[in-house]
């Protein structure tokens, strides 16, 4: 991997915060999210760009989030919130390598709109409900959310082996965790998330390293895209 | 009517992995809707079966699981040393005495091996075989599911201390008559009890080419799984130094660091002590040694995985035993909702959700009247292990 090395973090937070600092973080939408994190760099608001600063994933832990962090920076608490465990990053694979990951992803695909309209991107689990007109089949013949999300988003990941450099696994690949997120303001956003979890095999190690990088899908704003691996 | 023993443990483990799926991950489970650790049944009974705790009670009476039984046939063929010493622990190097020739012990360990494995079914081909042992008529040759090269059986086999006896037997005599065993000799290696095996009497055994010698478990156990939630979490940030390095050990080395796995874990065992007894060949004195070792062994000894590194060795510090007629019934049903750590702390409150589980079921359906117990709380320091053992294989377990 190229020589500039990535660092990823693991951000909590602290033991010792106040209960209304304790409060706030428990409401953080993945907006918050995103705004709290930007905090730990010391990017003056101008110098700011449009490629992501960095990718990042939202745990729980113990109801208050936790995240993982990858950024190109070192980030810095200076408000006292959070505890910061940071390592150098820069993973060395080879084809053949073997390894258990995790995503997050918004998976989307886009389709031509009507005559007139702009092409829409549609989130891969709705647009299976209308391609087999869900809402207007027999309730008892409806499959579920989950196995609709399973199949739908699996077979997104797969058509993506290629491009990210890697074969996934038979039979090891999960998506599950499907739900939306709104939000209502001037500009609103409308986001779906599912999460991947399995192992797989390097095929292209350039083309994967990449990927870790520069992440997956879109949304990286919002918590998706950060691809977390280990070996197995 | 049937005597059944019932074990409700208890144990908490300290950070470790006791049992990891195909990615290294501990074993899980979803119970009442909520993610628990799990460590399956096999794995305890195997490291209940290979402890010493069981070894020290009934070692004269082991069974031997393996797959690599034939191998030592070849040997004890070679060089004339009895089966039963080749298959101590720190096995004797013996030279051959040329009194077989290689090639003959090869074969006829097979020949030997075969009789106790699945037998694969291959088209006309191989039927010129001469040494198919019992000649048979059908069109289709059944050959023994056990390599010719290695003499390693495609499943692994416990054999009985009594068959290990007769294998030695045959070996022997093989060797003075220098012939290869005949369809005869072949047909009496297999005994039907599992005559002076604890562990197999235990376990059980299935031999699906020869269901006639199978032997039923006399023992159940549960998957053990956590009273609490517990996600897995996968640490992906620890991993990373090994994702940054290409070491020899990569994929494991970090899992020193992931604390994950801790836990409060229920188990339970079921014991159907006539069923043992009568495996055993009625021997009332070995039944009761049998369970004693089992006991002990289910209290006493955590699965050996990542023992190294974690140290994870803990005592039960509650046990209940039952014993009686009755359906026997888990009490896992205690932990649908998971118990929390509020109040009187984890082991407490699940102790408390185990025994209003028990006390309510016995409630319904028998009036209130509980099963013969003895029950060992070590938070307190109540109950005698002891004595709960003496409970459990009181009259040879009946």
């Amino acid at each position: 991997m190229n020589g500039e090395p990535h660092w990823l973090s693991r951000v909590t937070p602290r033991p010792d915060i106040t209960y209304c600092q304790l409060v706030d973080l428990g409401v953080l939408d993945p907006y918050g999210q995103h705004q709290a994190l930007w905090k730990l760099f010391d990017v003056a608001k101008e110098d700011r760009t449009d490629r992501a600063e960095f990718l990042f994933r939202t745990e729980s832990k113990n109801r208050l989030p936790a995240f993982y962090l990858l950024s190109q920076r070192q980030p810095r608490d200076h408000a006292g919130l959070w505890h910061i465990e940071s390592r150098p990053y820069r993973p060395d694979i080879q084809v053949g390598d073997r390894l258990a990951f995790k995503l997050r992803v918004s998976p989307v695909v886009t389709r031509a709109g009507g005559v007139g309209s702009h092409s829409k991107r549609h989130d891969v689990v709705m647009d299976a409900k209308r391609q087999m007109n869900w809402k207007h089949l027999p309730e008892d013949q409806r499959p579920t959310l989950a196995y609709l999300a399973q199949k739908a988003g699996e077979t997104w990941l797969r058509a993506r082996a290629e491009r990210l450099g890697c074969r996934f696994d038979d039979a090891t690949v999960r998506a599950d965790g499907y739900r939306t997120w709104r939000k209502h303001s001037a500009k609103s956003i409308e986001l779906s998330m599912l999460d991947f979890e399995g192992s797989l095999t390097i095929a292209d190690p350039a083309r994967f390293a990449d990927a870790l990088l520069k992440g997956v899908g879109p949304a990286k704003g919002f918590g998706c895209g950060l691809l977390l691996v280990r070996r197995v | 009517m049937t005597t059944f023993l019932q074990l409700h443990l208890l144990t908490s483990y300290p950070p470790a992995c006791l049992n990891r799926d195909d990615l290294n991950r501990p074993k899980t489970a979803v119970m009442g809707g909520v993610p628990r650790l799990r460590v399956s049944s096999q794995s305890l009974k195997r490291a209940w079966r290979i402890s010493d705790t069981f070894h020290e009670k009934v070692s004269d009476q082991m069974g031997i699981r393996s797959k690599e039984l034939g191998r030592r046939m070849r040997d004890a063929l070679l060089n004339g040393v009895a089966l039963a010493d080749l298959l101590k622990p720190g096995t004797l190097q013996a030279e051959p005495d040329g009194k077989v020739s290689d090639e003959n012990a090869t074969k006829w360990a097979w020949m030997i091996a075969g009789e106790f494995v699945d037998k694969k079914t291959k088209d006309g081909e191989e039927e010129t075989e001469g040494e198919e042992p019992e000649g048979k008529s059908k069109k289709k040759v059944k050959k023994p599911n056990v390599s010719k090269e290695t003499l390693k059986s495609e499943q692994i086999v416990f054999y009985s201390q009594k068959e290990i006896e007769v294998l030695g037997t045959l070996i022997q005599s093989l060797r003075e008559s220098g012939r290869p065993p005949t369809a005869e000799q072949l047909r009496v290696l297999k005994v039907k009890e599992a005559n002076g095996s604890a562990d197999l009497a235990l376990f059980g055994r299935m031999l699906a080419s020869s269901p006639d010698f199978n032997v039923d478990a006399a023992c159940q156990v549960a998957h053990a799984i956590t009273v609490h939630r517990a996600a897995v979490e996968d640490d992906f940030f620890t991993a990373v130094d090994d994702l940054n390095t290409r070491e020899v050990d990569a994929g494991s080395a970090h899992m020193g660091e992931q604390g994950f796995g801790a836990g409060l874990f229920y188990s339970y065992v079921c014991i159907d002590c006539d069923l043992l007894k009568e495996n055993l060949g009625g021997d009332a004195e070995l039944t009761g040694k049998t369970i004693k070792a089992l006991v002990e062994a289910a209290a006493t000894v955590a699965p050996t995985g990542k023992q190294n590194s974690f140290a994870n060795r803990a005592w039960a510090p509650y046990v209940l035993a039952e014993k009686g007629s009755r359906q026997p019934r888990g009490l896992s049903l205690a932990f649908m909702k998971p118990v929390n750590e509020y109040g009187e702390g984890m082991i407490v409150n699940a102790m408390t959700a185990l025994d209003t589980m028990r006390t309510n079921l016995d409630k319904v359906y028998h009036s209130g009247q509980p099963l013969p117990s003895e029950s060992i709380n070590a938070l307190t320091g109540e109950g005698d292990f002891q004595k709960l053992l003496d409970f459990a294989t009181g009259s040879g377990g009946v």
